[in-house]
């Protein structure tokens, strides 16, 4: 228990430093988020999520980001704001690592991810140390308030590279995982990892299915767009079908 | 006889502890305590347990010199500096490991990005290969001591018998490098050389654990955050990542979370003996070392006077230097106005002490440009 609250008085200490000036171009935050063999994402079936072809960005979608009404109460509540991962741009998926070589079925580690203050550019791993270094997107760009100062934390995860109209995802959060404003010190926020979860227990949005994709994803608007013409089409020609049926 | 003579006296953090020892040019290779202590530094410096340390530095040296073109004399010691339990220290290696190898630059190809040195009668490799920060062990850095590249140091990828590649990037100033100009080879620590493999080195342990948030940290400046390093027990990890061969550079700084328990560290080797270069780009975070063996203090590191330095009234704009405090990070910039390094409305902050050991972070907020960081030797070596 002491160990949390040290580890949550050096963020309120790395975070203290910023806000005696305000964000500058050079603030960043940074957080490792990584799983073990022992905690591997599984699909609805209970096979390990794919890592898609050799190399990154290919496997199943995972996103770090939080509810916008998230709460130490409900840490599910409200809106998904995915702060890696979001938009057509390379995506953080299962199996990528910094040097490009994927990791086991299942697997993730993002370490480290950096967000700057100012853009919605995501460092995944580190430009200097790791070969497979890439730049994801956030779907907001990371200010003072944006997202609030010790706002809980949720990893998503999906059955799919991208999301569907029949995508399945769960997420999981803890207590302990919470965001803290990026400064020029650099913020970084407590390791997220499955296999230690700290003194809160992890706590799943499908509970009854914990690392388990279960629950319906609602498409992003482009794909929620392509996915009503289809379906659309599909009545259309379900339509025209039951007419011709009817005529016949 | 050498004489260290230390040229601007400033005086040793409480914390921190360091001896400086000197060899005589015609040091022999049996373990004789035959060196002088500086007697400019012991008014300074208190003694300490090391001298069987020393010795065994000083057999290094000797082994290390037989195959050298160039016989050279280097002061070593250590320095030593107090973590407490519950703390975050912002700690740097201010001494090298003993050299490896001296010469000269037979021949260079800056396009390769190598340095021939005929009859060098190197070991394939024994400079260490594979990927600096993950597959290397053995990682060493090539320093140059003389030319206009001198201070400049560069990362060995793989040597022949007689040829050294360097890693091509970073590699500023390789260019410039001129046939005849002087080098040195020093190993440079890993986070398993430096605190064992396991956590635990000459004695003392770190806290270990499965979860990092519980274990001790080690945070090494990235290229625009901290990686944080633990230790399972078993190995060095960032993530679920093996990290054993992270490096420690000479020029980098890094941070010790200590969560439970006391913790000395404690850094063995010998004294740069040239001018040091260290970039410090116009955006960026830099953790800089104090990389010379002593304290020396805001005003007496110069970068204020530096072209490219940015100096405002605006803590903002202003480039910045940040001290660790004793629980946060403590901001310092040079202001105009004042005509002194100011602390928030503090003003003549110039004699702010940078103890031996520590390291500073550097924030470059873009109104400047590019610098090459060239400082002199604080010492003399006659």
């Amino acid at each position: 228990m002491k160990y949390k609250h040290f580890w949550l008085a050096f963020i309120v200490i790395f975070g203290f430093a910023g806000a005696s000036f305000g964000q500058t171009i050079n603030s960043t935050t940074t957080v490792n988020w990584s799983n073990n063999n022992a905690t591997l994402l599984m699909d609805q079936n209970g096979s390990a999520l794919s890592t898609g072809a050799g190399g990154n960005n290919n496997g199943a979608l995972i996103q770090l980001g939080y509810y916008n009404q998230g709460n130490n109460v409900n840490e599910f509540l409200g809106m998904w704001v995915p702060l890696t991962g979001a938009g057509a741009t390379l995506n953080t998926t299962i199996g990528d690592s910094g040097s490009g070589t994927d990791l086991a079925a299942g697997r993730f580690d993002f370490s480290p991810t950096t967000w700057h203050f100012n853009t919605s550019n995501v460092d995944i791993f580190d430009s200097g140390l790791d070969t497979a270094f890439y730049t994801t997107k956030s779907s907001i760009t990371i200010t003072s308030p944006a997202p609030p100062a010790g706002q809980i934390l949720s990893i998503r995860f999906y059955n799919t590279n991208t999301v569907g109209a029949l995508t399945l995802y769960n997420a999981v959060s803890d207590n302990s995982w919470v965001w803290a404003t990026p400064t020029d010190a650099g913020a970084i926020l407590p390791d997220i990892s499955l296999a230690n979860p700290g003194v809160n227990p992890l706590v799943w949005q499908d509970p009854i299915n914990p690392f388990k994709t279960t629950l319906l994803a609602i498409p992003e608007p482009s794909t929620y767009a392509s996915s009503l013409v289809g379906l659309g089409l599909m009545g259309l020609a379900v339509l025209r079908r039951r007419i011709r049926h009817q005529r016949s | 006889m050498v004489r260290l003579t230390l040229l601007n006296p400033t005086p040793m953090s409480k914390t921190t502890n360091s001896q400086i020892f000197i060899k005589n040019s015609n040091f022999p290779c049996s373990p004789q305590r035959n060196f002088l202590t500086s007697p400019p530094l012991s008014q300074f410096l208190q003694m300490s347990r090391s001298i069987l340390l020393f010795v065994s530095l000083a057999g290094v040296v000797c082994s290390a010199t037989l195959s050298a073109q160039t016989a050279t004399t280097k002061p070593v010691g250590f320095t030593s500096t107090a973590v407490a339990a519950a703390s975050v220290r912002a700690l740097a290696l201010p001494l090298d490991n003993v050299p490896e190898f001296t010469g000269l630059v037979g021949t260079i190809n800056t396009g390769a990005f190598t340095i021939q040195t005929l009859s060098a009668g190197w070991t394939t490799n024994g400079f260490g290969s594979g990927n600096f920060n993950s597959t290397n062990a053995n990682p060493h850095i090539i320093r140059m001591l003389t030319g206009t590249s001198a201070g400049r140091q560069y990362r060995i990828a793989s040597n022949t018998l007689d040829t050294l590649t360097i890693v091509s990037s970073p590699s500023t100033g390789f260019a410039s490098i001129a046939n005849g100009d002087q080098y040195e080879i020093h190993k440079v620590e890993t986070l398993a050389s430096f605190f064992g493999a396991t956590g635990t080195i000459n004695g003392q342990s770190l806290t270990t654990n499965s979860d990092a948030n519980s274990a001790d940290n080690v945070l090494i400046r990235g290229a625009s955050s901290w990686i944080t390093c633990y230790n399972d027990g078993t190995q060095w990890l960032r993530g679920a990542t093996a990290s054993n061969n992270l490096v420690l550079l000479p020029e980098q700084g890094f941070l010790l979370v200590k969560r439970t328990g006391a913790y000395t560290v404690t850094v063995a080797g010998s004294v740069p003996i040239s001018n040091l270069v260290t970039d410090l780009p116009a955006t960026s975070v830099v953790s800089l070392a104090n990389r010379f063996p002593l304290a020396t203090t805001l005003g007496g590191l110069g970068l204020d006077q530096l072209p490219g330095w940015f100096n405002s009234s605006d803590a903002n704009a202003a480039d910045n230097v940040l001290l660790r405090g004793a629980s946060s990070w403590i901001t310092f910039f040079f202001d105009p106005a004042q005509g002194s390094w100011v602390r928030g409305a503090l003003p003549n902050q110039n004699s702010t002490v940078i103890p031996a050991g520590a390291s500073i972070l550097i924030v470059r907020h873009g109104q400047g440009s590019d610098i090459a960081f060239n400082q002199a030797l604080p010492y003399s070596v006659q």
